[in-house]
């Protein structure tokens, strides 16, 4: 990567990094903050009725984090899965940007896999609103 | 205008351009459900688009127009999309329901 880009990079999580500890810092010590940060409403839900692939994600990771693992996988199967690519994703935007010997063009994925993301999360999409998959719906 | 990039050939690697693509396409898909989950699908496909571009990669131009079509329609339904919710769903509700009759 040419080094402009990295070092814009760097600024970047710094300042992102610093904004973030300020504002768990007052998520946590500010009584009554907590009760206006609510998830919102889908607005697909809302407006069609019909789950969207992320619908159930927000209680899947909170029972996830609570070591409710079958809850967490009944709420929302494909966010729970997808939890091991998540991780792979940050180490390797990690990677492009603090390890010098590490360059764009080393990363090779088979497009197969890349498209198979995609296609994986349109065919979660419908197939969770099938009343025969009515186990991916988190009711 | 001529395009002087030259066309892929089966060993090459794009791997930076399809990631690009796909995120920027699964951005614009969420933008109405997780606004946020898409402004962030759109700088990665931004990012991944530009780097991409500059190796001349396949894809690279349609996953910058689809990350920042992303982002835009992320930050905007952020922003308005709790009114909308409030004023225009009732709204779009009863027209729906009407229309099943």
């Amino acid at each position: 990567m040419n080094s402009p880009l990295r070092i814009w990079a760097e600024r970047t999580l710094l300042i992102f990094a610093l904004v973030m500890i300020v504002v768990v810092y007052f998520y946590v010590t500010t009584p009554g903050l907590r009760d206006l940060v609510r998830p919102h409403q889908c607005l697909f839900l809302q407006a069609t009725g019909l789950l969207c692939p992320a619908c159930g994600g927000t209680r899947a990771l909170g029972h996830l984090l609570d070591g409710r693992l079958q809850l967490a996988l009944k709420y929302n199967t494909l966010a729970v899965l997808s939890l091991p690519l998540v991780v792979y994703g940050t180490v390797t935007a990690s990677r492009l940007v603090f390890d010098r010997n590490f360059e764009p063009s080393d990363l090779k994925i088979a497009p197969f896999w890349l498209w198979s993301i995609l296609a994986l999360i349109i065919i979660f999409w419908i197939i969770r609103n099938l009343p025969y998959f009515s186990f991916l719906n988190p009711g | 205008m001529t395009d002087t990039r030259p066309v892929a050939v089966g060993s090459q690697n794009n791997t930076l351009g399809i990631i690009s693509l796909v995120a920027g396409i699964i951005g614009v898909l969420l933008f109405l459900c997780c606004s946020y989950i898409s402004v962030v699908l759109g700088i990665v496909a931004l990012i991944c688009g530009i780097l991409a571009y500059q190796q001349k990669q396949q894809f690279a131009l349609a996953g910058i127009i689809l990350g920042a079509i992303s982002i835009v329609l992320g930050i905007v339904f952020i922003i308005v999309g709790q009114v909308l919710l409030r004023e225009l769903m009732p709204i779009i509700q009863r027209e729906l329901r009407m229309m099943q009759f």
